[in-house]
């Protein structure tokens, strides 16, 4: 639940459709808005992260998908069944939204650019009097955050108003982050920085034909032309015998990573007309072909993705071994152990489908914030009794009837157990107070159970502690049990196996056997003999 | 303190968003502290033609972290005489139910809650649910009983409690 007072701040990147509609709604603006809307996944309202379509045909982020499908089992779109296996990479998506993101930024410093000329076009035609009729031609006023208002305000307060002049370098607001696509190419990155003296036409694409030569370290063999090392057995491919091939305006960036869907279709069919006159140029098409082989049994192995596992037929201890040997925590109920798998797969299998796989690392670190938002570690709701201002009369009157309920319900139990009344004598080793920290005690003459039993001899003295333990109700003395029977499991040294027969005698006795508890029996326990190598037949009879 | 759930709170820093630049007619709604997106708060304006009509309701809406897989829950903060309110003002609705689970066996899929749906959904939902009740499903069994007997009673009885809602 949400936790009052931990103030989120808006991220810097933080961008919205409606940014673009800002003060006027128009058609422009509209389409705009809309296009932006269309780009980002219905789940999380973000642009499409790994966009994913599913067998019904609708596209979200990969992880959202997984999720929502291990929640509902169906698309929240149309309400199908959803297969997890039939997810597939939307590929075009992935490309709009790459070149949406890229465009966005220069297009709102556009529209603001418009809306500061025609402001001032205004101001000129408004006196009629004196202004020159050449304000249209001039450079456009820098925009002033006074002008800009609302929604727009937060974009261009970000931005130093001589950059908002200058599209190029509008890199500083919106999502700082370069698409994938184009981090990779670190020429790329640096292409945006260096060429911004000569401002080009804002929506010029980035073409590789811009390359800053200074940055350049190889050149090619057959044209002379210089570029990144690393690129040159990539452009060899195309540049065969003095570039009878045009080059492609954007080679494929290092194809192991993500080869781009347009890229990979161009670099197919470049590549199968260059198999076709390979004959001529086999001394120079050579060590192209041989990288290539090199950097395929390079690339890392596929990952595979884990499987679903049906958790009805897993007992307790099977699925703690199965999530120890995923690396997660293994502790908690099985519901717990459940979610946490449930939540594990569907991040690790959307790993496995991305392009740039996120290390081991930081999914565990998602799993850590996981656990502390809705995993173990997360208040199961809030506690309405720990809130400041809770009204303590509305409360028991409210539950009122509960209490009454709980109360005559355990004096029904109190008398049932009365009669059989079991010996229940813990071992008085352990004293009362080692019970762990944090365990719920059980308040003696809380909802009446604890006092008027036995002989009603309730002395709280500590010379009859021995006394006291063993007449208080059977409720308290299961307690009490169960808690040593896990510490002598955990922390005592073996007793002698008749003590500890005993003591789980006790506890079969005692504890209902539709316990809820994770354990009803220790898991592990050692005999308190020294183990003999026994044949199991002779053990048992 | 990054406790909460960063998706959760994104997706609902763009409802809100849109809520503010388009908001649908008679319903003004939005976090009640800015501080924490996880608590809303929403006011309607009584649909015309209803015995509502003139009144002003507030409720308040609570999103759970793994929202928007899981519906947030709704409530009135004062008092309503209405077939689909509970007497402590939560509102039963079937766009607010989890998709899972269909307790009643009588809300269609579609109808329930969705990843997909929105605040705005919601609010409309709400606002058509006070116009036509559902006796299918009361909350609120003698406001059921009342609307679909004594229709003229249960109008007064909802004036009288809007009455009381606004302090006039």
């Amino acid at each position: 639940m949400a936790q009052s007072g931990s103030a989120m701040e808006v991220p810097a990147d933080f961008t919205a459709p409606e940014d673009f509609l800002g003060d006027g709604r128009t058609p422009l603006a509209t389409v705009l808005s809309d296009m932006d809307r269309v780009t980002r996944c219905m789940i999380c309202g973000e642009f499409y992260t790994q966009p994913t379509i599913t067998a019904c045909s609708h596209t979200y982020c990969a992880l959202c998908i997984r999720q929502a499908a291990t929640n509902t089992g169906v698309c929240p779109t149309d309400g199908k069944k959803i297969d997890k296996s039939a997810l597939r990479k939307n590929w075009v998506v992935t490309e709009v939204v790459a070149r949406w993101k890229e465009c966005r930024p220069q297009l709102l410093a556009l529209i603001e650019r418009a809306k500061t000329l025609e402001a001032k076009l205004l101001e000129a035609h408004e006196p009629m009097s004196n202004s020159e009729p050449a304000a249209a031609n001039t450079e456009p006023a820098l925009p002033t955050s006074t002008e800009s208002s609302g929604r727009k305000k937060r974009q261009f307060d970000q931005v130093d108003p001589k950059n908002a002049a200058q599209p190029r370098r509008l890199r500083s607001f919106g999502p700082d982050k370069p698409s994938i696509y184009y981090k990779e190419v670190n020429g790329e990155s640096v292409l945006h920085e260096s060429d911004d003296e000569h401002m080009p036409d804002v929506l010029d694409p980035p073409l590789e034909d811009k390359f800053d030569p200074a940055k350049a370290t190889a050149a090619c063999p057959c044209c002379n032309e210089r570029m990144k090392p690393e690129e040159v057995f990539d452009h060899l491919d195309f540049c065969e015998a003095n570039g009878k091939a045009p080059r492609p305006a954007l080679p494929p960036p290092a194809s192991h990573a993500q080869p781009s869907y347009h890229a990979l279709s161009k670099q197919t069919a470049a590549g199968s007309s260059r198999q076709s006159q390979s004959s001529n140029t086999a001394p120079l098409t050579a060590p192209g072909n041989s990288t290539k082989r090199r950097r395929i049994a390079a690339s890392p192995p596929r990952l595979q993705p884990i499987g679903q596992l049906n958790y009805n037929l897993l007992t307790l201890p099977s699925l703690r071994k199965k999530l120890n040997e995923l690396g997660i925590h293994s502790n908690g109920s099985k519901q717990l152990l459940e979610r946490r798998h449930r939540y594990y797969v569907d991040l690790y299998n959307t790993n496995v489908d991305a392009d740039e796989p996120r290390k081991p690392k930081d999914l565990m670190r998602d799993m850590e914030v996981w656990e502390r938002t809705q995993g173990g570690m997360a208040k199961s709701k809030p506690n309405e009794v720990m809130q400041k201002d809770f009204n303590r009369d509305n409360y028991s009157a409210a539950n009122n009837n509960q209490f009454k309920d709980l109360i005559s319900q355990a004096r029904a139990k109190m008398a049932a157990t009365k009669q059989p009344k079991a010996e229940t004598r813990p071992p008085e080793n352990i004293p009362e107070s080692s019970t762990p920290p944090g365990t719920p005690q059980v308040a003696p003459g809380y909802l009446g159970i604890s006092n008027g039993t036995g002989s009603g001899s309730t002395h709280v003295n500590s010379s009859h502690k021995e006394q006291q333990q063993r007449e208080t109700t059977p409720a308290k003395a299961m307690f009490i049990s169960a808690v040593e029977t896990t510490n002598n499991d955990l922390y005592a040294p073996r007793s002698p196996r008749a003590q500890q027969q005993q003591q789980q005698q006790q506890w079969t006795n005692n504890y209902p056997p539709s316990s809820q508890q994770a354990r009803s029996i220790p898991m592990f326990q050692l005999p308190g003999d020294p183990i003999k190598d026994f044949d199991y037949s002779t053990e048992t009879k | 303190m990054s406790r909460n759930n960063r998706v959760a709170f994104k997706r609902l820093r763009h409802e809100y968003e849109g809520i503010t630049a388009d908001p649908p007619d008679g319903i003004v709604a939005g976090p009640a502290d800015e501080d924490d997106y996880f608590n809303w708060i929403a006011l309607f304006n009584g649909p015309e033609g209803t015995p509502f009509e003139g009144g002003v309701f507030e409720a308040e809406l609570k999103f759970p972290d793994d929202y928007p897989l899981k519906p947030p829950t709704m409530r009135f903060v004062h008092k309503m005489w209405h077939p689909n309110v509970y007497p402590d003002g939560k509102v039963c609705i079937s766009i607010l139910h989890p998709a899972g689970d269909d307790p009643n066996h009588y809300e269609l899929a579609s109808e329930r809650w969705s990843p997909i749906q929105s605040v705005e959904k919601i609010l409309i939902s709400v606002m058509s649910l006070l116009a036509e009740p559902n006796d299918e499903s009361p909350a609120n069994i003698e406001a059921a009983k009342m609307w679909r007997d004594h229709r003229q009673q249960y109008e007064t009885t909802v004036k009288a409690y809007m009455k009381q809602a606004l302090g006039v």
